[in-house]
């Protein structure tokens, strides 16, 4: 029991300092993603891409499902950013090791985790709102639940933070940074739902479509356009729920164990 | 005798750099096949689907150049930034009896053709996969051919001067959202010029302080050729005022950064 609580208050500890540094920068991090990005995205996808691409009857719709989907990436940007810093200190200071040796390998993990996903959560919160409030007529989402948005984000904060902590604890080092982000994201990005919804992707080839199944992204994208648009077009939110907190079960699983094979060095 | 010495040693260190590209090609290749593979199903099939314009889609695939000279400049630049932060193999150029304009072209000049031999070759495969959108006989060889190498100029520039202008933290935290970023979306890279300034001629005009603006359509000119892209009358001059201006950046990125006597 003891032990138990002790363990409870380094974890908040470790937790605290993290927060602690993070807010150091808060006011980069804030400009950058509470007005830069979701700014130029709703620019682009919002705006402009679908007055250019798309017949005027579908302007508004298609406009609005583009934008959603851009959640992912920033989804991934901001939990790259948040865990990154794990791979640098493993192939350099290992400020780590001095982690490890008062807390458990694996929570000290978990506590990166938390950390990571608290991080990518708070600064994905601004996204929506500040796009309707900068162009409210392109925006269209009169059927919006923000709670169950904030639920979908929260998700998927742990669930991309969860697979990018797989990926530092899989990587040699940072010259692999830009193979996963080549091979690997934007992949993901693409074919999960980034531009075009699930049921488009399977329209156009349904081998295609229950690939893309596997792809964690899909359920991000899929998730936030049906807490937005409220549309029998996109999956329901309790699948969406389910695969994403199976998917962050499984990398953080991978996760752990790769972390504990970096770190066991008899 | 000077300028013999100083080739004889800039050929040398290109064709260190190209050793070393030779033996990464097959993982810049599947690299680069993989953004060719994705834009090509995201073009030329995806968005038609969802109800995007068909004659768009030539025109929104040639985008894939300069996403790809994106990609490939962040990655040299971020190495450029590594090596100033941690190994610090630049000094050793430094100490080379070759003068600092010929060793930064050595930078410059590797960029270009490694980027040359990465995206031809792919981006070609991507139009023969689209073949159908692609007008063949339109296709400007020789003009596209000269505007693509004046493209990759400006890009190996620019890339270089991004690595040399600002601090290791700044540039980690901020090059992605501050300039790469506005600089892909408030463009016409996603979408053609002159559908912009069909709806909005103001965002049309915010477009053409842009460089990757001159630098999309002048491919599409060449590729395409019609009425509908910019015109390579504006698209050169536009891309060799910006090339004069990130040149000048750029010294003065070396002497803040490196400050080589």
């Amino acid at each position: 029991m003891t032990s138990t609580l002790h363990s409870l208050s380094v974890f908040w500890q470790l937790l605290r300092r993290d927060i602690y540094v993070a807010f150091k920068h808060i006011n980069v991090l804030g400009i950058n993603f509470g007005f830069i990005y979701p700014f130029m995205y709703a620019f682009c996808f919002l705006y402009v891409e679908p007055r250019v691409l798309f017949e005027p009857t579908m302007t508004l719709q298609n406009g609005s499902i583009t934008f959603i989907g851009q959640l992912s990436l920033v989804a991934l940007i901001l939990s790259f950013h948040a865990t990154i810093p794990v791979l640098f200190d493993l192939i350099g200071d290992r400020f780590i090791d001095y982690q490890c040796t008062l807390l458990h390998a694996r929570i000290v993990l978990l506590e990166r985790l938390v950390f990571a996903a608290l991080f990518s959560f708070c600064f994905m919160m601004p996204f929506f709102p500040v796009a309707k409030m900068l162009f409210p007529d392109s925006f269209d989402i009169p059927h919006v639940s923000w709670i169950s948005l904030a639920w979908i984000l929260l998700l998927a904060a742990f669930m991309t933070s969860a697979y990018h902590l797989m990926a530092t604890c899989l990587m040699r080092g940072p010259h692999q940074i830009s193979r996963l982000w080549v091979r690997c994201n934007d992949v993901m990005l693409t074919l999960g739902g980034m531009l075009v919804p699930w049921h488009v992707i399977y329209q156009t080839s349904p081998i295609l479509g229950y690939v893309a199944l596997l792809n964690p992204l899909v359920y991000v994208s899929e998730g936030a356009r049906q807490a937005l648009l409220a549309s029998p077009a996109f999956f329901p939110l309790w699948i969406c729920s389910a695969a994403m907190i199976g998917v962050t079960i499984l990398c953080t699983a991978v996760a752990c164990n790769a972390f504990k094979k970096r770190m066991d060095h008899i | 005798m000077k300028l013999s010495e100083n080739a004889r040693i800039f050929c040398a260190l290109i064709q260190r750099d190209m050793k070393v590209f030779g033996s990464k090609f097959k993982d810049a290749f599947i690299d680069g096949m993989c953004v060719v593979m994705l834009q090509v199903i995201m073009c030329g099939y995806l968005l038609p689907q969802m109800g995007m314009k068909p004659h768009l889609i030539a025109p929104l695939y040639i985008s894939t150049f300069v996403l790809m000279l994106f990609t490939i400049g962040f990655s040299q630049s971020l190495r450029m930034v590594f090596d100033i932060k941690f190994n610090r193999y630049i000094d050793y150029l430094l100490t080379l009896p070759l003068p600092k304009t010929w060793l930064f072209s050595t930078y410059v000049f590797s960029f270009m053709l490694e980027t040359l031999l990465t995206t031809l070759p792919l981006i070609t495969i991507g139009i023969l996969v689209l073949h159908k959108h692609f007008p063949f006989d339109q296709i400007q060889w020789f003009s596209f051919f000269a505007f693509y190498v004046l493209a990759l100029l400006f890009m190996s520039v620019f890339v270089l001067m991004l690595a040399l202008s600002f601090s290791y933290q700044w540039y980690m935290d901020n090059i992605w959202p501050r300039i790469l970023s506005p600089l892909l979306c408030i463009g016409a890279i996603f979408f053609t010029w002159h559908g912009i300034n069909l709806f909005s001629p103001r965002v049309a005009q915010l477009t053409l302080l842009n460089p990757f603006t001159y630098i999309a359509e002048g491919i599409r000119m060449g590729l395409l050729g019609g009425t509908e892209y910019l015109p390579f009358t504006y698209c050169v001059p536009a891309v060799m005022l910006a090339l004069v201006v990130v040149i000048l950046l750029l010294a003065r990125g070396i002497k803040q950064r490196l400050d080589p006597v």
